[in-house]
């Protein structure tokens, strides 16, 4: 007795959008149903196994704050929760404002982190000298015994 | 019709479930693989590795076996009883309401095995491949995992692939730990532990047992860290609605007429969980949990199935499995092979019986005894016979365990675990002939074409190619050897247009450079004084 994905009503085209990768079928229906006029139901990538859109605020509005701290894998966590909200551009306005801040956030800090990384990485000896010896990790590493801990 | 419908679907979750279970039970096996075959610290470190588990005694090398036994032995007792003091701890805990405590705990050694533990095996992977990353983006980026990590682990708000992902990570971490104990005691200690998880679980008396039963009878959570997957909800609406039938004891003649769709029947998974009705027992999937006990981290062995029908896997089985096949790893790649597959065997008849008896099970003793027994047939026959004759015992352990894994994965879920044996079958048949030929041929090969050969390849060499130094891959006890052959040939350009014996000299494998008779290098220098060659050869 299986329905075919085509003939269900929005509302259950909304559930049937959201549960996350467990859905073996419906690519296509997402394809067809996720305009605007269709809301989904769960905030979250987890869907039906998720938070309600009543307690996702909080977290989303916690996560996006910690991150704060130096956490920029907590911000991509944020957006990668909340991936739903970031995909449908009009829903759940409560939570939206804290999930494209974290997705800023992420963007702009893993841009800088990553162009110091490579700076140092390729620019190596020549541009820092005395410096880099004294910074590189595996000298750290043998400098303080790091790697004896345990 | 429609019975043989919903038991196909039925098979279909079921084998859905089990596949969901053994993709992380693998992923935690390779990546230990993946690591131990990388960093080669078996020698240096292990020897200082002090923890509960080597307490008792110290292996060296110099030990006779039996005495190796003997410590191991008493090493693996030691372990088991600290071990089983946490566990009646742990339980008198969980009696007297301590969860937040437990929590915490949890909590501070999940940080501790990401931070430290992950921090260590990261700077080893820095140091053998000379990664150019400077201290604090190092420190930032473990920090944020170790942070994100402990949120994960403590906080059921995180997605359900961070949780998992952070298990399986926790788990490839200890386990990779774990295979830096010496070898005796590796082996001892997990015979040891499946022991004490069979007797913990199944007597009336054991730690595990009183746990769990006390967790039924609150209806509550065990604060541990386990593995859970992820529960399947299925979009055709009928087998959601068979899955909530299941969860009580109404009648089954609901699942095919009555209104259970969409919204209404994922809205009740909320109420699952904190409803007292859907949580009764069930025909074939019942609300009781099988945990075990591991020291340092609280993580829990054993298997059972979660409020919603998902299967919870203890992360002391992800460790012990994976520091198993870690161990086989050290060995060489085939009895990898086999351990693996005796442990996805293993695993796979403790869910039949789980389906069967519906009670707490151990989840350690019938994959860690028939990988042991897989690894030490292995290297009995290895000894007797002979080198070669692995692969083709291999082979044979590896076809016995494929028709077996074949066998469970026919009857559970008819599409998707005959491709997998097939395929995985060919590849383990074809990688493994694949050696054994290989190997064949080039101990067949006459030793003249081989110097043939390594005359042709030095001839293009020039000196300062060749450099004088000693950066190669050559383990240390190679390298003796290898520097004074090719220091030898710093001076070589002389002689090369003689009509002198050359020296074999190849740089691939380190067996062959411990054949290098000195003889050799000296009957190249016999221009030379015999002072002149030890000179060169000295500095």
């Amino acid at each position: 007795m299986e329905r075919s994905p085509e003939e269900v009503t929005p509302s259950e085209a909304a559930v049937l959008i959201n549960p996350g990768r467990d859905l073996t079928a419906n690519p296509n229906t997402n394809a067809i149903f996720t305009s605007s006029s269709v809301r989904p139901e769960w905030p979250t990538i987890d869907g039906p196994l998720g938070l309600s859109e009543h307690d996702s605020v909080g977290y989303a509005r916690k996560f996006f704050g910690f991150g704060f701290l130096l956490l920029p894998l907590l911000w991509a966590v944020n957006c990668y929760y909340f991936w739903p909200v970031l995909r449908h551009a009009s829903s759940f306005p409560r939570i939206r404002p804290y999930v494209v801040g974290s997705a800023i956030g992420f963007t702009v800090f893993s841009a800088m982190l990553a162009s110091w990384a490579l700076t140092f990485t390729i620019g190596g000896e020549r541009l820092f000298g005395h410096a880099w010896d004294e910074l590189v990790m595996y000298n750290v590493a043998d400098r303080y015994g790091l790697t004896g801990l345990f | 019709m429609d019975g043989n419908q919903r038991i196909a679907s039925i098979l279909h979750s079921l084998g859905e479930e089990i596949i969901r279970i053994i993709t992380p039970v693998s992923i935690c096996m390779l990546s230990v693989v993946i690591l131990v075959s990388i960093l080669d610290t078996d020698s240096s470190i292990s020897s200082s590795i002090s923890t509960i588990a080597s307490i008792a005694y110290t292996e060296s090398t110099s030990d006779s076996n039996w005495d190796k036994f003997k410590g191991a032995l008493l090493n693996s007792l030691v372990f088991v009883a600290v071990v089983t003091v946490v566990t009646f701890l742990l339980v008198l805990l969980f009696y007297f309401n301590c969860t937040k405590f437990l929590r915490y705990y949890m909590g501070f050694s999940a940080f501790l095995v990401l931070g430290f533990m992950g921090g260590e095996i990261g700077l080893f992977l820095i140091q053998a491949f000379r990664i150019a990353i400077d201290c604090f983006t190092y420190v930032l980026l473990l920090l944020n995992f170790a942070i994100v990590g402990v949120l994960a682990v403590f906080m059921s708000k995180i997605p359900i692939f961070v949780t998992q992902s952070y298990m399986v990570i926790i788990g490839v971490l200890t386990a990779y730990w774990f295979t830096m104990l010496p070898e005796w005691t590796t082996w001892v200690l997990l015979v040891a532990m499946a022991l004490y998880d069979l007797a913990a679980v199944l007597l009336p008396g054991g730690p595990l047992r009183l746990l769990v039963e006390l967790a039924i009878s609150r209806d509550e959570d065990i604060p541990a860290l386990v593995y859970e997957a992820r529960p399947i909800i299925d979009s055709r609406n009928n087998t959601t609605a068979q899955r909530r039938v299941w969860r009580d004891r109404r009648a089954n003649q609901e699942s095919q007429t009555s209104p259970l769709i969409g919204s209404e029947t994922i809205g009740s998974s909320q109420n699952v969980e904190e409803g007292h009705v859907h949580e009764l027992s069930v025909p074939l999937i019942e609300r009781v949990r099988d945990h075990g006990l591991q020291t340092e981290n609280l993580g829990l062995e054993g298997i059972g199935l979660g409020s919603l029908g998902a299967i919870k896997l203890g992360l002391g089985d992800f460790i012990f499995y994976s520091v198993l096949v870690g161990r086989a790893a050290m060995y060489d790649f085939m009895t990898v092979y086999a351990c693996y597959l005796a442990i996805i065997a293993g695993l796979g008849i403790t869910l039949i019986l789980l389906a069967l008896y519906q009670k707490a099970l151990p989840a350690l003793p019938v994959s860690v005894i028939l990988g042991v027994l897989f690894y030490v047939l292995t290297r009995l026959i290895v000894l007797i016979t002979g080198p070669l004759a692995k692969y083709e015992l291999q082979a044979c352990f590896t076809w016995f365990l494929w028709l077996g894994g074949v066998a469970q994965g026919f009857s559970i879920q008819k599409h998707f675990a005959g491709h997998v044996g097939f395929f995985m079958f060919v590849t383990f048949c074809i990688t493994g002939k694949i050696e054994c030929l290989s190997i064949i041929l080039i101990q067949s090969f006459p030793q003249d074409s081989i110097e043939i050969w390594c005359k042709a390849s030095v001839k293009i060499y020039q000196p300062s190619d060749i450099g004088c130094s000693d950066d190669s891959n050559q383990t240390s006890e190679d390298l003796e050897p290898q520097t004074m052959v090719m220091k030898q040939l710093c001076i070589l350009p002389d002689h090369m247009g003689s009509n002198k014996k050359l020296i074999s000299f190849t740089s691939s494998s380190s067996s062959r450079s411990s054949n290098f008779p000195l003889e050799d290098i000296q009957v190249l220098d016999s221009d030379h004084d015999e002072n002149d060659n030890e000179d060169s050869s000295d500095s």
